[in-house]
């Protein structure tokens, strides 16, 4: 009998604008034990400033912190440097349970997410567990007003964290946060200090996914470049070939202005194991089936956050596809 | 499909594409045509059933009228007469863990 493959470790992307305190996160983060058997991939080493007293030994591009933490420089290539940890750690020469990945200030997280899903030396070894984007209370609304990266780094997120929320209220960095990704979850910082597990995979992935899915409503779409929020409800369970072309009609329609969509589909063929649908761009992971649906709303829920979308057309798309689907067997 | 869901088809693809049109729908005999007009070039989009199943007719001023058999063709086609430059996308699905 073959073994069974082992689980893909969870990994967390942790993205934000410069200076919106992704480093002061990651730094008190590190120094805590729920982070423990982590590995924190950072652009730069002089980006974390580590403090001396967590030091354990270090090589060339790989720091051991005391408390059980690993980190990583990447120079080059992402997906190589994470593949090479994995080999490492599949040898025995070190240790860690999960990832965390530090973008650049300027980073579009999308082609870090879908080089992830896509490396073939990565299959099956990780899985991306959320996308923290940190927003800055003080200058958040001003950042994401001018600077289109800062905007794409909020619209992916699946939690926001708002910092600094000791020099400003934080409410006016939400609220012009929420314009690009009104269904997201929402953390504060308190002195720079987040609560360490929120960097770490949800206890119950599909009751969160579940929890953003019941709070996103269609989003009017915002002022600068059009990002809008869509979501598509239905009760009628969907044929797995129509949920196929439906996505690949959206990804003919919308090319790269689709940002991401996620949600749980109840198909017709398993209408009592829910498919959880993510997609980053055009690049989708692996549907992943749920054993049951985390809560008794059973009714197919996506959302879809995109440039220049009109409410009720992916619904209104996913119904001529689920018709030609029926007409053509 | 009805004129009205026809025309909300095309009036989200219009947008998604940024295109400033005008656009009529009418039932043509089982089927439904609409006219996108004020773009360059105008385009007709024809819906009809077919003993095999839907079919899409797709012509722009001064082409050929031609056939899809899936929403998808029809999209695609739309794009390259009317939105030729717009960056478009094929859905990759990654590995899962198994």
């Amino acid at each position: 009998m073959m073994p069974a493959a082992p689980s893909p470790l969870p990994l967390t992307v942790l993205t934000g604008f410069l200076g919106s305190g992704k480093t002061t996160i990651l730094k008190h983060a590190l120094a805590d034990p729920a982070l423990a058997g982590t590995a924190v991939i950072v652009n730069e080493f002089g980006a974390v400033g580590l403090d001396h007293d967590l030091l354990e030994s270090a090589e060339e591009d790989l720091v051991a912190l005391s408390t059980g933490c690993l980190c990583c420089a990447v120079r080059g290539d992402l997906t190589r440097t994470i593949a090479d940890l994995l080999s490492r750690r599949a040898a025995g020469e070190i240790a860690f349970e999960q990832l965390v990945i530090e973008t650049s200030g300027l980073a579009d997280p999308a082609p870090i997410v879908q080089g992830l899903a896509l490396d073939v030396a990565l299959r099956g070894r990780v899985q991306l567990a959320r996308i923290v984007t940190t927003v800055d209370a003080v200058l958040g609304r001003q950042t994401l007003d001018n600077h289109p990266e800062a905007r794409k780094q909020v619209a992916f997120a699946d939690l926001l964290v708002l910092t600094k929320g000791d020099l400003a209220p934080t409410q006016t960095a939400e609220q012009a946060a929420r314009q690009f990704n009104p269904s997201t979850a929402v953390a504060t910082t308190e002195n720079g200090r987040l609560d360490p597990t929120l960097l770490l995979p949800p206890a119950t992935p599909s009751q969160a996914l579940a929890d953003i899915l019941a709070r996103t409503e269609d989003a009017a779409p915002d002022h600068t470049e059009g990002l809008t929020t869509v979501t598509l409800v239905r009760p009628e369970p969907v044929p797995a070939i129509a949920l196929t072309l439906f996505l690949e009609a959206l990804a003919e329609a919308c090319g790269p202005d689709l940002l991401r969509v996620k949600g749980l589909v109840q198909i017709a063929e398993s209408p009592d194991t829910p498919a959880v649908v993510h997609g980053v761009q055009h690049v989708f992971h692996a549907l992943d089936w749920l054993d049951a649906w985390p809560t008794a709303d059973h009714n197919t829920r996506l959302v879809f956050i995109g440039r220049n979308l009109m409410p009720g057309w992916p619904r209104l798309l996913l119904q001529q596809i689920e018709r030609e689907v029926a007409a053509a067997s | 499909m009805n004129p009205a869901e026809l025309e909300a088809l095309l009036t989200g693809l219009l947008r998604l594409w940024q295109i400033e049109a005008r656009l009529t729908v009418a039932r043509i005999g089982d089927g439904l045509m609409a006219r996108i007009h004020g773009a360059a070039p105008s385009v007709t989009v024809e819906q009809s059933i077919q003993p095999f199943g839907i079919a899409w007719h797709v012509q722009a001023e001064g082409g050929r009228r031609l056939a899809y058999p899936s929403t998808i063709g029809m999209i695609r086609r739309l794009r390259e007469e009317l939105a030729p430059d717009r960056g478009t996308a094929r859905v990759v699905f990654a590995a899962g863990a198994g």
